[in-house]
């Protein structure tokens, strides 16, 4: 497959002839990638473009500088590197640390090159803008301009409110129709009498959001226009609605410039979902196919030792944490080997004999197969849940951990297998997060808001509770409230838009 | 002309060289043998399963014992 825009612009010639050699390996093995593009920056640039998700231009927000100091003083005090960047985008722009040894590129490169395959084939990326490294510069340029309109203060405090509801969408919505779209049967002007009654629609021409503006220029805006959109009865929802960024578009009284930023972060959040959902995958995906790059074509003899250290600091184990470039990996060797192997199906599940199955061999040789088909349709939980199987738990000695209160430590809680494997997919579940949704939007028939939080064991952290009601009031303009599980009670906790409280609901 | 290849169920004990890797195997023909070598080889070394089967005979040196 001919790799037709390919970019060398900013390589110099040695690491343009290496791109040539891994790419052509990659293509060979069956991955099949957007164009790729890679730019050599030095740290601070690196730094620079990592602290705003990849992208290099997006809008103006105090949290990127202080993610680039953050990582800045993480390189600077030794404590932190990024080797590669890469975003999902067509072309894939990728990023290379200038100061990396010349071996380091090869491997970054290597491990991209997975990353890109993963990202145009795998199906949770299926629904992202490809085209978002253009869609983050239009945001910029339309939140600069409503800055410089409306003020920086008060543009960048209602982002801060829109940020602290941004997990708050329904990362399964793009592959499901959850409410029927607008009835075309359902005619709303009378074309038949000679008055309406309503105001006849202004004609547009079709345009892409970032050039209406320009197809369709709007008259000179009043103040009306600025204005909050009249109230409207807020229906409850027929079922709790997850995509609360949604409901808030549809039925909060906000300004058009704040509809507008909050719409543009919910596109972002959702763009962004599919790499939290898949990080396992991802990593275990580019690890998986850098090592087998490397090893078998990309290392020199010089540069063995250097690949080894670089890919044990990658892959090492912590007691303390999951190591999402090892379990991807390890995973995904699994499946390989047990597709080869024959070691799926009735008759394997069958057998009790811990030797027979040791030994089993089919010699189908489907893994390379499998591993393919794995990374076209799973995303973490799916893949966690179908094939981390008992023989790989005890293999690699996983267990669960948990805080003890009495000792004060953290400590192996159990090595059971199935409360692992839970432990493992509750991490996973929504991302890890609490599932929240809007069950009313007429609360109490006073137009305040009701959320719900669906308690599978994770409890809302009440500092971060409080402080988003607080930033949903301001999007609300009315009293918010959300009920919920703490210590097993269940509770409803409110913000008035002058006080907090926290009060214990009968049981049912 | 050993009496062991008159009779063909009469097994042979071969030594099959590939690279580094050298596998002893006891079967009837020198083909098998590289064939059963393989098969050890890809239950040595899962993670080179698609290299070692699309290794061609000439990459294996087989020497029979007996």
């Amino acid at each position: 497959m001919p790799i037709t825009h390919r970019s060398f612009a900013n390589l110099p010639e040695e690491l343009a002839e290496v791109q040539v050699e891994i790419e052509q390996h990659a293509l060979d093995y069956g991955l099949d990638f957007f164009p790729t593009i890679f730019e050599l920056v030095d740290v601070e640039q690196l730094n620079a473009i990592a602290a705003m998700g990849g992208f290099p231009t997006r809008y103006p927000h105090w949290r990127f500088g202080m993610e680039f100091e953050r990582l800045s003083k993480g390189y600077h005090y030794g404590l932190q590197k990024i080797y590669e960047l890469v975003i999902n985008n067509n072309p894939c722009y990728a990023y290379l640390l200038a100061s990396n040894h010349y071996a380091d590129h090869k491997l970054v490169m290597a491990h991209v090159y997975g990353h890109c395959d993963f990202f145009k084939c795998n199906q949770w990326f299926s629904k992202t803008d490809r085209k978002m490294i253009d869609q983050m510069a239009n945001h910029g340029n339309r939140i600069r301009r409503y800055m410089n309109r409306f003020g920086v203060s008060e543009v960048e405090n209602f982002i801060d409110a829109c940020l602290s509801i941004e997990d708050l969408i329904d990362i399964h919505s793009p592959f499901i129709q959850r409410s029927r779209g607008e009835d075309r049967y359902k005619f709303e002007y009378n074309t038949d009498g000679d008055d309406t009654g309503q105001p006849a629609r202004d004609y547009k021409l079709p345009a892409k959001g970032y050039m209406d503006n320009f197809i369709n220029p709007r008259k000179k805006p009043s103040s009306d226009e600025e204005a909050p959109r009249p109230a409207v009865a807020i229906p409850v929802p027929d079922e709790p609605t997850k995509d609360v960024m949604l409901f808030l578009l549809q039925y909060a009284p906000l300004r058009p410039w704040q509809l507008d930023v909050l719409s543009m972060i919910r596109d972002e959040a959702y763009y962004f979902a599919p790499q939290g959902q898949t990080k396992i995958m991802n990593e275990g995906w580019a690890t998986y196919w850098h090592s087998t790059i490397m090893t078998r074509h990309g290392l020199h003899a010089s540069e063995v030792i250097n690949y080894a250290d670089h890919t044990s600091g990658t892959l090492a184990s912590s007691p303390t944490r999951l190591n999402p470039y090892k379990l991807g990996l390890e995973l995904l060797r699994d499946i390989e080997d047990r597709w080869n192997r024959g070691c799926y199906g009735q008759d394997y599940d069958d057998c009790d004999d811990f030797i027979e199955r040791q030994n089993w061999n089919t010699e189908v040789g489907l893994g390379r197969d499998k591993i393919f088909e794995v990374r076209r349709i799973h995303n973490d939980l799916t893949f966690i849940d179908e094939f981390f199987t008992l023989d790989f738990c005890r293999r690699y000695k996983m267990f669960q951990f948990g805080y003890n209160e009495s000792t004060e430590y953290y400590e192996i809680e159990s090595r059971e297998f199935p409360k692992v494997k839970q432990q493992l997919l509750f991490s996973l579940t929504n991302m890890g997060r609490p599932e929240i949704f809007v069950t009313d939007g007429n609360y109490k028939n006073r137009g305040e808001l009701l959320l719900t939080h669906r308690h599978h064991g994770i409890e809302l952290k009440m500092d971060y509770a409080r402080d988003t009601l607080t930033n949903l009031y301001t999007l609300w303009k009315r009293p918010v409230h959300i009920q919920s599980v703490l210590d097993d009670q269940e509770v409803l906790l409110s913000w008035d838009g002058t006080h907090h409280e926290c009060v214990k609901l009968e049981s049912k | 002309m050993s009496t062991a290849d008159l009779n063909p169920e009469t097994p042979h004990t071969y030594l099959v060289r590939v690279g580094h890797n050298q596998i002893t195997v006891v079967c009837q023909t020198a083909a098998e043998a590289i064939e059963r070598a393989k098969k050890q080889l890809r239950r040595d070394f899962p993670r080179m399963w698609d290299v070692i089967s699309s290794l061609s005979e000439s990459k294996f040196e087989v020497k029979e014992l007996d």
